[in-house]
């Protein structure tokens, strides 16, 4: 069904591979993975979807080297838009996501390769559901 | 709001030089379009025809299951449908591509929809509808998402409005309003 959602004709979110920031510390791996949603856009939050909502998310490819034991979204803010007198939760501006891996012995390299997937709004549009590939080494 | 209906106006009047009076955001009688036929699969299986609605008001709502403002309109939209369907008023939402079972679930039965819910499967129909000159960087499918439309008896779009989310008009009083003009 995914599949079917996507378009992948243009982005509202870019990942910013050069802010990537790594910590190796007693065989484990922290990776924050830095995104920024382009101004005047938000998308929709990665924890509320009560309301049918396309909730963010990240999917990452497997990998021998290592095994992926959390991953935390980081918003520099709460931001809710009123929906018929509802909350709604959304994200813009910048935010992160931390992922931590606990490494296989030996492994000396790490690649992770993932998707964001989300699905934007602006002040006039919501738009078909995007994903966003990110890949760092 | 006005700036979009604005907006779309303007892409519409240099298609087809369309007259807009934007403060009732509604076309005048004598000029307004007429859409093409279309026909659609409702998520109840039976094939659905515009012309089957000759005749009569049709309201189209172009939604999908997982956006929040169409989810937001539905009730009202249920709530036009009863207090004006024995005034010859027929609703009708276009679900742009999701599949079947997803759209009953989360749209005609979580919201106890009494109109037809239609399956656009490839987007044609809803993109059918959009201005070419608004946002022509996005699909034409997508930038219809949100948006409603009025016909009159004769298949004519009397009112139309793309999504404005700062001035998100959950409760249909424009289209209402026009409707009532109409009526």
């Amino acid at each position: 069904m995914v599949s079917l959602l996507c378009n992948d004709t243009k982005q509202f979110v870019e990942f910013k591979s050069t802010d990537v920031v790594v910590e190796i510390e007693n065989g484990f791996a922290t990776i924050t993975l830095p995104f920024e949603v382009l101004a005047d856009y938000h998308i929709q939050s990665n924890s509320d979807n009560s309301d049918g909502s396309i909730t963010t998310g990240l999917i990452f490819k497997e990998n021998n080297t290592y095994k992926i034991i959390h991953q935390e979204f980081s918003l520099k803010q709460d931001e809710t838009i009123i929906l018929n007198g509802a909350k709604h939760k959304v994200i813009s501006n910048q935010f992160e996501v931390k992922v931590t891996l606990k490494l296989n012995e030996n492994t000396s390299d790490i690649k992770l390769e993932g998707e964001l997937y989300y699905q934007a709004c602006t002040d006039g549009q919501c738009l078909f559901p995007r994903v966003l590939n990110f890949k760092i080494k | 709001m006005k700036n979009h209906i604005l907006k779309f106006f303007l892409g519409l009047a240099l298609i087809s030089s369309i007259s807009y009076s934007q403060e009732t955001a509604s076309f005048k009688e004598s000029n307004a379009v007429k859409v093409k036929n279309f026909s659609l699969k409702s998520t109840d299986g039976k094939v659905v025809n515009l012309t089957d609605y000759k005749g009569k008001f049709v309201v189209i709502h172009i939604a999908t299951t997982w956006c929040p403002y169409c989810n937001a309109e539905a009730p009202y939209l249920e709530e036009i449908y009863k207090d004006y369907h024995d005034k010859n008023v027929e609703v009708l939402i276009i679900d742009v591509k999701e599949p079947k079972d997803l759209v009953h679930e989360r749209i005609k039965n979580r919201f106890n929809l009494s109109f037809p819910v239609l399956l656009d499967t490839d987007g044609v129909v809803a993109a059918s509808f959009a201005p070419k000159d608004v946002l022509p960087e996005l699909a034409r499918d997508e930038i219809m998402l949100a948006s409603n439309l009025l016909l009159d008896p004769q298949g004519r779009i009397q009112f139309m409005s793309l999504l404005d989310t700062k001035n998100f008009d959950v409760k249909l009083i424009h289209l209402k309003k026009r409707l009532i003009e109409l009526l």
